[in-house]
């Protein structure tokens, strides 16, 4: 049996809604008089869908969005909108509410839009409980010297590590910058080939050069290749640029105080830090990085390999 | 109030406040270069010489950012001002600790707190 939460403060409109959703007898309504209740409610036996007014006293329909969406991701929360309550309405799907219905259209639309809505959500959970089962994974990116790509890459990166259970959210941030910073290098040191002693002396050279060279041969032909290889046991995280190369033994201890003003070296030492294992090709213009399950990062300085 | 996206600012007691928002995980390129360069010519105009960076609304951040944060305090420094942080997130103490460059700018908990250590 499918069972929705009704939470309304008024308890004339709460019966009407719950009227409305009676006449489908697959359907089981509980009640809420406020968006406390429906979080005790929700904590208690968590529903397979939360109607919900918007204007309501103690907690209300946004932050019950929001509460919802963060304690339980798959139950889709649809909203009773009234006039005037629009702005926040908009605010509320924004937050993540799966749809909303007029009030006075309750009598209309609102059996069609908890069902549709209801569809959507079986599949998700089903894709869910699927992507749990999950227990290796591989992919591969070829990606044009772009930098906003990174963003983007690195979040979804994050997500299938996140979902093979391999790290909590501190680890998980960490794996985000040590990404970062090994496509920041791939991109600006190893296919673009702009050196760091531009950078903190004259920044905008540094920038101006990285603009010109992402626009010219051979270095605009170039691609930043990143190859995953995700299991529950450990993620490793392969970056090649088509670059030259370089010794990463040459690299200066940006923590010795003569080095301090120095932009070079952070990003490495960031991912050494932040991964169990980063080792370098030969030619330098592969990093491969390695996070295993369960491990907290401790200060990691391994040789190159 | 600016309408820079990667670097909000606003001034507060003679202070100019720097805020980075977005996605500054990953900034980099033509954009953030010339707000830069816009954070850095304000700096050059009459007006506060003092900064605070608040870092409320980013969780985390990269070397990009640890650059354009060096680039702001060189500017801040030759004007004889001061740099502060505030609101920086356990992640992000951790990255300017291991960065080795904790020892530059000092760190306060609020915003408040950080624009008395800059007037001090």
């Amino acid at each position: 049996m499918t069972t929705i939460l009704v939470v309304d403060d008024s308890a004339v409109d709460r019966q009407l809604a719950g009227g409305f959703l009676a006449n489908d007898p697959d359907l089981t309504v509980r009640y809420a008089g406020d968006g406390a209740e429906a979080l005790e409610t929700i904590v208690r036996k968590a529903p397979d869908l939360v109607l919900t007014d918007l204007m309501m006293p103690k907690i209300d329909g946004l932050q019950l969005v929001a509460e919802v969406r963060r304690s339980h991701p798959l139950v889709p929360v649809i909203l009773m909108t009234s006039k005037g309550s629009e702005e926040i309405a908009v605010q509320a799907l924004q937050q993540g509410a799966a749809s909303y219905v007029p009030k006075r259209m309750l009598a209309r639309k609102l059996l069609s839009t908890v069902r549709s809505v209801l569809a959507v959500a079986t599949r998700e959970r089903s894709h869910s409980r699927l992507m749990g089962c999950m227990t290796q994974s591989e992919c591969r990116f070829a990606l044009e010297n772009d930098f906003t790509l990174f963003g983007p890459l690195v979040a979804y990166l994050q997500e299938e590590v996140t979902r093979m259970g391999l790290c909590d959210e501190t680890e998980r941030m960490r794996i985000g910058v040590a990404l970062e910073e090994g496509l920041t290098n791939a991109l600006y040191h190893g296919n673009l080939e702009v050196g760091s002693e531009l950078r903190g002396e004259d920044d905008k050279a540094y920038f101006a050069l990285v603009e010109e060279r992402r626009r010219q041969a051979p270095y605009r032909h170039r691609r930043i290749h990143v190859d995953a290889s995700l299991s529950r046991e450990q993620a490793m995280l392969r970056i090649r640029d088509e670059g030259s190369g370089f010794d990463p033994s040459s690299i200066p201890d940006p923590t010795d105080p003569e080095n301090l003003e120095k932009a070079s070296g952070r990003g490495v030492l960031l991912m050494r830090t932040f991964m169990d294992e980063v080792a370098y090709n030969e030619m330098g213009n592969t990093v491969t990085m390695t996070k295993r399950r369960g491990t907290n990062n401790h200060p990691n300085h391994d040789e190159e390999s | 109030m600016s309408i820079l996206k990667t670097f909000h600012t606003e001034s507060e007691d003679e202070t100019l406040i720097v805020m980075p928002q977005g996605s500054v995980s990953s900034l980099a390129g033509d954009e953030v270069s010339s707000e830069l360069d816009e954070l850095l010519e304000r700096l050059e105009r009459p007006g506060p010489n003092n900064v605070v960076v608040d870092f409320e609304k980013v969780s985390y951040f990269g070397t990009v950012m640890l650059g354009a944060m060096h680039a702001i305090w060189k500017h801040v420094r030759e004007e004889g001002g001061k740099m502060v942080l505030c609101n920086v997130s356990d992640m992000g103490r951790e990255i300017l600790r291991v960065s080795g460059i904790d020892v530059l700018w000092p760190v306060c908990a609020s915003r408040q707190e950080a624009i008395e250590e800059v007037n001090r």
